[in-house]
């Protein structure tokens, strides 16, 4: 196998120069804000510090960058905006520290996109694992989408700056306060503590749960895992704080441990995403690169090869589905895929019916196999399936065609050892009597009875011989015995034209083998003496685990040769043998039938 | 003479065995398998056996099988292999591997008493016989490129008549010639088949072996 480049050259022109761009884009995005406002005091965690600032930035920035990467790599659709969301909410408190900025921009960082920031999190945690699709997890998300909402919509029509004693540098009058009775900012401070600890508690719920599944150092999905428990501590403690400390200043310790534990969870999950975006795109062009080294009619079991190949699991089965069940491999053999230690199953579907599936090493992981399988490669391996069940069905074929031929041959033989035993022991036993008899005759005198008895005596070796020569039709036990190259030498002895045989060095075969070759011979002969040819030379050897027979017969003094048909009975016998036939012309006029029998 | 008898088909042994007795030749144990035989004949310590060729187990060539340990272990024993097949593979089998004292005789050859008594006494004294429907086949075969080719057709009856069994003696009084006249076919067919040097009894065996092979 040669090293193939990892990304294939054309790929990265594609696509290279829109990621670029967009990266570009991301990153000047937050700029003017942190430039046009108070440098990096701009940034809400700035206040921390300058390095908190860099990485506030570039945590926002990465957010922005992955769903980017994600939109653009392939990966699920909403991964990539939830990330871009997520990355815009991410710098909802900048918004709200823009002094100069619209009341009503500032509101809205200060009262949407803040509390909106885990609840996009928690969000794009499950959609990377692929939680947010199940039943529970649906239910997960719109309970904290409209908790966040509800949440908002409260805080923001009830909130007065100069009412929070705990926000020192909330000077500005909110414009969406509407209902100054309308519950005390309090009571939802404390609903937004509830819901920011119970957004937590999902959050690390989430996380964990899949770590179990996926360990950061297996899958990039196990880093994003990683990151959402980092962001679900943090938010935990944001919502103790928020009961416990109200008063909200970076320059306090657990203000300061939220904000950097927030920073580098999210910083992960971000970093989690983007290399989410770029394992999955170098799935994909793994598998685009299978779907393009397929040609029209693969050989079976190259769709196998070059999965294995992908994958690097040279140990990974495709096992194809049968219609009136069991499972094959692509040849058609029998297999039975099994998930033993180390070992998994993981089936693939098409049309909503399983066609295969696929055992690999438990380090391939399951559901990005199953989902990479895109529809040219299904189509690809049901192909293959179906071309597999047809090679089963032949085999299957051939099996019965074999063992009716096996049949007939045993049977041919039991008759032969009847005959031999049985009615040749008869006779011989009459023929002794008839001896006795005669020569107690011809000792008594009896010149009448003597002469008779010897009739009866030739009829009876007549008959003897006879009887050897029709059991040796059936089956000659010099075949059995000794061997195909005795057996030929005999039937050689036998044939009315003179026939070489050369079969030096060919041992003992499979009886079905020799009976094969012994027969194919026996009815060449018996066509060539029919037809009056002059002479036969018939080579046996065997190699390559096949036994190679071939029988030359030489033109005849008429010139009329039969053409070059084989007969029909040597077809069907060869082919029952599983092996090849065929009848070329010579150039000296005669003919050569070349039969090859497998014999391994 | 002491011989023993070992065929397993009832029937025929009796015959045989009665035949033998009718022809005066002492049969000394009558056995039905390859087993049994070789313990009789360790017993008896006979002259020669009659063995049929297929018997119990595996009724295959327990015979020729019987005949090479009994001629390996008592060389004082002849053994003629009695058999149901004019097979020339398996005549050339067993005097490949046993050169003296060897018989390969088609069944019906027990009832010819004067044939059988010859075969007995030729397997005693250490030649080897084939049986005369055998050596007719062998000589009947056509082909385009005879190693006996160059042999006239009377050394090749000589030839046939050596595979038989037959001493230059009776030979001669087969085809009505001198003893003479034999000894120069003799020489003849030695010659052409490249066994000048080779000594007598060995030489006639390495004949019948090269009409056996052609």
């Amino acid at each position: 196998m040669s090293p193939s480049p990892r990304f294939a050259p054309s790929t990265l022109l594609r696509i290279g120069p829109p990621i670029a761009v967009l990266i570009g884009a991301m990153l000047l995005l937050p700029i003017p804000d942190i430039r046009g406002s108070r440098s990096t005091q701009g940034l809400a965690f700035g206040a921390i510090g300058p390095i908190a600032a860099v990485l506030d930035l570039a945590t926002g920035q990465a957010l922005l960058v992955a769903g980017a990467m994600a939109w653009l790599l392939g990966v699920r659709r909403r991964v990539g905006l939830l990330s871009v969301l997520a990355g815009v909410a991410w710098f909802g408190p900048d918004l709200f520290a823009l002094e100069q900025a619209e009341p009503v921009v500032r509101a809205i960082g200060r009262f949407a996109l803040v509390p909106l920031l885990p609840a996009l999190l928690l969000h794009l945690a499950m959609a990377v694992s692929g939680l947010d699709d199940r039943r529970r997890g649906r239910i997960l998300l719109v309970a904290a989408y409209l908790g966040t909402a509800i949440v908002a919509v409260g805080t923001a029509i009830t909130y007065k700056a100069f009412q929070d004693g705990h926000c020192l540098d909330c000077v500005w009058s909110n414009p969406l306060l509407v209902a100054s009775g309308l519950g005390s900012p309090r009571i939802w401070r404390l609903a937004a503590a509830a819901l920011v600890i119970g957004m937590g508690a999902a959050l690390v719920a989430v996380g964990w749960s899949e770590l179990q599944v996926s360990r950061p150092w297996r899958h990039p999905r196990g880093v994003v895992a990683t990151g959402a428990v980092g962001v679900g501590a943090a938010t935990l403690l944001r919502g103790v704080l928020l009961v416990l400390a109200p008063q909200e200043s970076f320059l306090d310790p657990p203000w300061a441990a939220w904000a950097l534990i927030l920073i580098g969870g999210t910083l992960l999950l971000g970093a989690g995403v983007a290399a989410v975006a770029v394992a999955t795109w170098r799935w994909t062009e793994r598998m685009r690169r299978i779907v393009d080294s397929l040609e029209a009619a693969p050989r079976p079991g190259t769709l196998e090869m070059a999965l294995a190949r992908a994958l690097g699991d040279p140990t990974l089965r495709i096992a194809y589905t049968l219609d009136p069940g069991g499972m094959v491999d692509a040849t058609g053999a029998p297999i039975e895929p099994k998930a033993t230690s180390g070992r998994s199953l993981t089936p693939l579907e098409r049309a909503g019916r399983r066609i295969a599936v696929v055992e690999h090493g438990s380090q391939v992981e399951r559901s990005a196999l199953a989902e990479a399988f895109g529809p040219t490669l299904l189509v690809a391996l049901d192909n293959e399936r179906l071309r597999a069940a047809r090679l089963a069905q032949l085999a299957e074929l051939r099996a019965s065609r074999a063992r009716i031929v096996a049949v007939g041959d045993a049977e041919r033989r039991r008759l032969e050892r009847d005959l031999h035993d049985g009615v040749q022991q008869q006779l011989l036993s009459i023929l002794f009597d008839l001896r006795r008899a005669r020569l107690a005759a011809e000792r008594g005198g009896d010149v009448g009875r003597g002469p008779q008895l010897a009739v009866a005596e030739g009829r009876a070796q007549a008959m003897i011989d006879e009887l050897r020569r029709v059991a040796h039709g059936i089956h000659p036990a010099v075949l059995s015995r000794s061997g195909l190259g005795p057996a030929l030498a005999s039937l050689a002895e036998d044939s009315p034209l003179p026939v070489e045989v050369a079969a030096d060095g060919v041992g003992r075969l499979p009886e079905a083998v020799e009976a094969a070759a012994y027969q194919v011979v026996a009815e060449t002969v018996g066509v060539a003496a029919a037809d009056g040819a002059e002479a036969l030379t018939v080579t046996v050897a065997v190699g390559g685990g096949m036994l190679k027979v071939g029988v030359t017969r030489e033109p005849s003094a008429g010139g009329a040769t039969s053409g070059a048909e084989v007969p029909v009975r040597i077809e069907d016998r060869v082919g029952a043998a599983g092996g090849t036939v065929i009848v070329e012309a010579l150039p000296t006029g005669g003919t050569l039938l070349r039969v090859e029998l497998p014999c391994a | 003479m002491r011989v023993i008898v070992a065929e397993d088909v009832m029937l025929t042994r009796e015959g045989i065995v009665r035949l033998l007795a009718d022809a005066g030749v002492a049969v000394v144990a009558g056995v039905g398998d390859g087993d049994a035989l070789l313990a009789a004949v360790a017993i008896h310590r006979p002259d020669a056996v009659l063995v049929d060729i297929r018997m119990p187990p595996t009724h295959t060539d327990e015979g020729l099988v019987a005949a090479g340990l009994i001629r390996t272990a008592f060389p004082g024993t002849g053994v003629v292999v009695l058999s149901q097949y004019v097979e020339p593979a398996w005549a050339l089998q067993l005097i490949e591997q046993n050169p003296e004292g060897v018989a390969y005789l088609l069944k019906e050859r027990v009832m010819d008493s004067a044939g059988l008594l010859d075969a007995l006494r030729r397997v005693i004294d250490g030649e080897t016989v084939v049986d005369p429907t055998i050596v007719a086949r062998l000589l009947g075969r056509k082909r385009r490129h005879d190693p006996l080719a160059t042999l006239t057709d009377r050394e090749r009856e000589v030839l046939g008549l050596v595979a038989e069994g037959l001493s230059n003696r009776a030979i001669a009084t087969r085809l009505v010639v001198t003893d003479r006249t034999v000894e120069t076919h003799m020489t003849a067919i030695f010659g052409k088949l490249g066994l000048e040097e080779t000594p007598d009894v060995h030489r006639r065996v390495l004949a019948v072996l090269t009409l056996l092979r052609a």
